[in-house]
């Protein structure tokens, strides 16, 4: 009776298939793979994406907050000279605002006046100038290293970084009031 | 008695794994272009904000004194075929003069982008 029933148990295995065949694994295995070959240059591209993006978006903001401190002490400025590779801005209102450059680094500081404050911009590999011309002030950013980095992105069209350059006129705040001084004419704020 | 072997499917076919991989496969065609695609809006957006300061440093040049205005260095690397433009109207009446400033390039795929512009007014009085 047991003899019988394992003799039939090895006749049923023989006459049902219990595995895939080499052509059915290799199409599956080659499948795999492609996919996973696929997916993983995929995250690498979007990790490489989201790390370009998420720089550029900082450096961008710490360059827009400086543009606006910037833009709003030379405006009111009444004197703007250069102090050590950076910048003293005398304002109208008795203050005195020096931007300080280190290395990728510029620290505005205001002394002088009422209010004190400190602030710092911090633009990595790039190395910012700061300039004084007749009338107005130049401020640029020159990247000076890893700009073979920011074209490993390059599968993605993605540029390097370019000097980036920002012109502020100084004492513009005063200039009616100087050309009305000059014809002797009163002036309000409203002209202003 | 012994118990025979369940004849129910306990793994996939070769069938199956032939469909999810073809869909797998178009998903991804469909992924690969859409991240090209924010790769180049975003920078097309960096291009516009760069463009859009070296308007306003054009601005500045003409608001303190200079006649002609020109672009940086850095303009003619990261904008080909970039060309500014600046116009001027009077406006007797309010005795303030127009002036727009604006500046177009060629973009990734060889055409000229929409022109990035700002307008600013001078008064008469300081102008001379």
């Amino acid at each position: 009776m047991r003899h019988n029933a394992i003799s039939t148990l090895v006749v049923r295995r023989k006459q049902r298939r219990s595995g895939w065949t080499l052509i059915e694994a290799t199409v599956v295995m080659s499948m795999i793979s492609t996919l996973m070959l696929v997916s993983t240059s995929l995250i690498f591209v979007l990790l490489n994406l989201d790390g370009s993006m998420a720089e550029g978006t900082a450096y961008a903001l710490t360059l827009h907050r400086l543009e606006d401190q910037l833009r709003e002490d030379t405006y009111y400025a009444s004197a703007a000279e250069s102090k050590d590779e950076g910048l003293l801005i005398s304002s109208s209102k008795g203050e005195s605002i020096l931007y300080q450059i280190e290395q990728d680094k510029v620290t505005r500081t205001i002394s002088g006046g009422v209010r004190k404050s400190k602030d710092a911009f911090i633009f990595l590999n790039s190395k910012p100038v700061l300039s004084v011309e007749p009338q107005r002030v130049r401020f640029e950013l020159i990247p000076v290293a890893a700009l073979e980095e920011y074209q490993s992105t390059s599968e993605l069209n993605t540029k390097g970084r370019s000097i980036e350059t920002v012109l502020f006129p100084v004492r513009r705040a005063g200039r009616f009031t100087e050309a009305a001084k000059r014809s002797g004419n009163a002036v309000t704020e409203s002209d202003q | 008695m012994l118990h025979l072997r369940n004849h129910n499917r306990t793994g996939a076919t070769l069938v199956e794994f032939i469909a999810a991989g073809a869909i797998l496969a178009t998903v991804m065609s469909f992924i690969v272009p859409f991240v090209s695609r924010v790769a180049l809006i975003n920078q097309n957006v960096a291009d516009r904000e760069f463009a859009l300061r070296e308007v306003q440093n054009a601005i500045t040049l003409l608001q303190t004194g200079n006649p002609e205005v020109t672009l940086s260095e850095g303009a003619s690397q990261r904008l080909p075929d970039s060309e500014l433009q600046v116009q001027s109207t009077w406006d007797d009446a309010a005795g303030l003069q127009r002036v727009e400033v604006s500046l177009t390039w060629t973009g990734q795929f060889d055409e000229r982008v929409a022109p990035v512009s700002l307008v600013f007014w001078e008064a008469k009085r300081e102008t001379k």
